[in-house]
């Protein structure tokens, strides 16, 4: 049996599917631009999910993600803090 | 062209916070996307929902080391460390980007999409942790991760 038209999103970012002994069920997921977190959409669930206007796409409603830095530009700060403390140790004759 | 690999774990499940099944962590100079994860009960099932934690962590504790595969063999050697059976969690932060339950007796895909994968930063001991969690089921289970880097 197919899904709801309404339990899939328009622009799907990943899937779950589970096998079961009782068969396979495969729903659409939603991705947070944001964190990347995944999600099925799940209408009446009472779940607040948001939406960025600048990435133009679904953020999955926790606090962290209500302030936008896109989720290429927060992997790049990681990098660029780890990259910033390996200098300092080194500065500091640590290693 | 990135290399695409793949590493297994396995660890039983424990009560929360968790067990942590299979770690991937990161290079200093190699991002990886993870674009696949599988679970599912790797003894006799019994009939309990087990809650599924996927989430990116800062340190990556202690665990028995996998080797990653290559799904090319033209590929050269995977740069990111695969771990399983931890005996140490990882420190983990942030939200859980998969948090899903499932049944013992059910395996468990999450796919995603290229571009919409989760990236691990070429940041050394930052990765990625699948961990199970149930009150009182101590199954063991499985976990398979494939990614690009």
């Amino acid at each position: 049996m197919g899904v709801p038209l309404f339990l899939t999103p328009r622009r799907p970012a990943g899937a779950f599917i589970w096998l079961g002994p009782e068969g396979e069920t495969n729903r659409d997921t939603v991705a947070c631009v944001h964190c990347r977190a995944h999600w099925m959409v799940d209408p009446g669930s009472g779940r607040e999910r948001g939406y960025c206007l600048k990435c133009a796409g679904p953020t999955c409603g926790s606090p962290d993600c209500y302030q936008c830095v896109p989720y290429e530009a927060m992997i790049e700060q990681i990098e660029a803090q780890a990259r910033m403390e390996a200098n300092l140790r080194a500065i500091r004759g640590g290693s | 062209m990135p290399g695409r690999y793949g590493a297994n774990g396995d660890q039983a499940i424990a009560a929360s916070p968790g067990a942590t099944i299979l770690g991937l962590t990161a290079a200093t100079l190699t991002r990886a996307e993870l674009l696949e994860l599988l679970y599912g009960a790797d003894d006799t099932p019994a009939d309990n929902m087990i809650r599924v934690l996927g989430q990116k962590y800062t340190a990556a504790g202690t665990s028995t080391g996998v080797t990653p595969d290559g799904y090319d063999d033209a590929d050269p050697a995977a740069q990111l460390s695969a771990g399983s059976n931890h005996t140490v969690e990882p420190t983990y932060a942030g939200v859980p980007l998969l948090d899903v339950n499932v049944h013992l007796r059910s395996t468990f895909i999450w796919k995603l999409s290229e571009g919409q994968g989760v990236i691990i930063p070429a940041t050394a001991a930052n990765g990625f942790g699948l961990r199970a969690l149930h009150g009182t089921a101590t199954n063991g289970v499985r976990a398979t991760f494939r990614w690009r880097e």
